[in-house]
């Protein structure tokens, strides 16, 4: 008797594979509440930026209305949009393109 | 100094306390802190999951855990904060808050400023509150307290950030 076995889809299981290693984006949203040197300690204190990258993203915030502040991983996203949110500013995660 | 029993025994230890003055008349201080009040009970009703939403709606479990977590670190944050506001010094322009506290009261200064933006400025747009461009003296009474609780709660939460740094 000879037993078939399914063949994997390659093709499929790398799109899979592609699919959950895509790096995700967290986003920081601009508003008017929170101060500017506030924002600054936030990003120093959760990313450890230096000052000056510090501010060169709350600038961008303030700015152009959000700012990219890292990417990678799902799960270290989710974890940074939660420290983020923790600090009642306002942020999202989407999947980098 | 904090002295503390236990046991029959006592122990001594040193509470680091951050203290600044702030430079608001501590007139105008007392006339908005009964609004600073008002607006602190707002905040355990508010729907701030609204605001800060859990990114993975679709998983059920993590969005209600993400929110209850994030509702439990804001009560703590807002039991700092009443410390913060209830010091006897405050009406008379002195700020005093244990160090260890300090980053807590700052993100609660940061909640209450954000429910008296939505609740007392609604009318305002964000540029003018940004930039401070509107005509203060046509406002309304509660837009005038609402400006300077939103004022006077800035400066507090920048001097804490300042002692932290």
């Amino acid at each position: 008797m000879s037993l078939s076995l399914p063949t994997p889809d390659l093709k499929e299981q790398n799109e899979l594979e592609v699919e959950t290693c895509k790096p995700w984006k967290v986003i920081v949203l601009n508003d008017p509440v929170n101060l500017m040197s506030y924002v600054v300690m936030v990003f120093r204190k959760i990313f450890g930026f230096n000052e000056t990258k510090a501010n060169k993203h709350m600038m961008e915030v303030h700015e152009l209305g959000k700012s990219v502040v890292w990417t990678g991983e799902r799960e270290q996203a989710e974890s940074y949009v939660y420290q983020l949110q923790r600090w009642k500013l306002q942020t999202i995660m989407e999947e980098d393109d | 100094m904090c002295i503390s029993f236990k046991g029959g025994n006592y122990r001594l230890s040193w509470k680091k306390m951050i203290e600044f003055q702030l430079q608001a008349d501590s007139r105008i201080l007392r006339s908005i802190l009964p609004k600073i009040e008002e607006a602190f009970t707002l905040l355990s009703k508010h729907p701030w999951h609204v605001i800060f939403p859990c990114p993975t709606i679709e998983d059920e479990d993590l969005a209600s855990a993400w929110d209850q977590s994030l509702e439990e670190e804001f009560s703590a944050d807002r039991i700092a904060l009443a410390k913060l506001l209830k010091g006897k010094k405050l009406p008379y322009g002195y700020v005093e808050i244990d160090e260890e506290e300090a980053e807590g009261a700052i993100r609660g200064l940061s909640e209450l400023r954000l429910i008296i933006r939505q609740n007392s400025l609604a009318d305002l747009s964000d540029a003018d509150l940004e930039n401070g461009d509107f005509d203060l003296q046509k406002s309304s009474g509660a837009v005038k307290l609402g400006y300077f609780s939103y004022l006077i709660l800035a400066e507090i939460q920048e001097n804490l950030i300042s002692c932290l740094s």
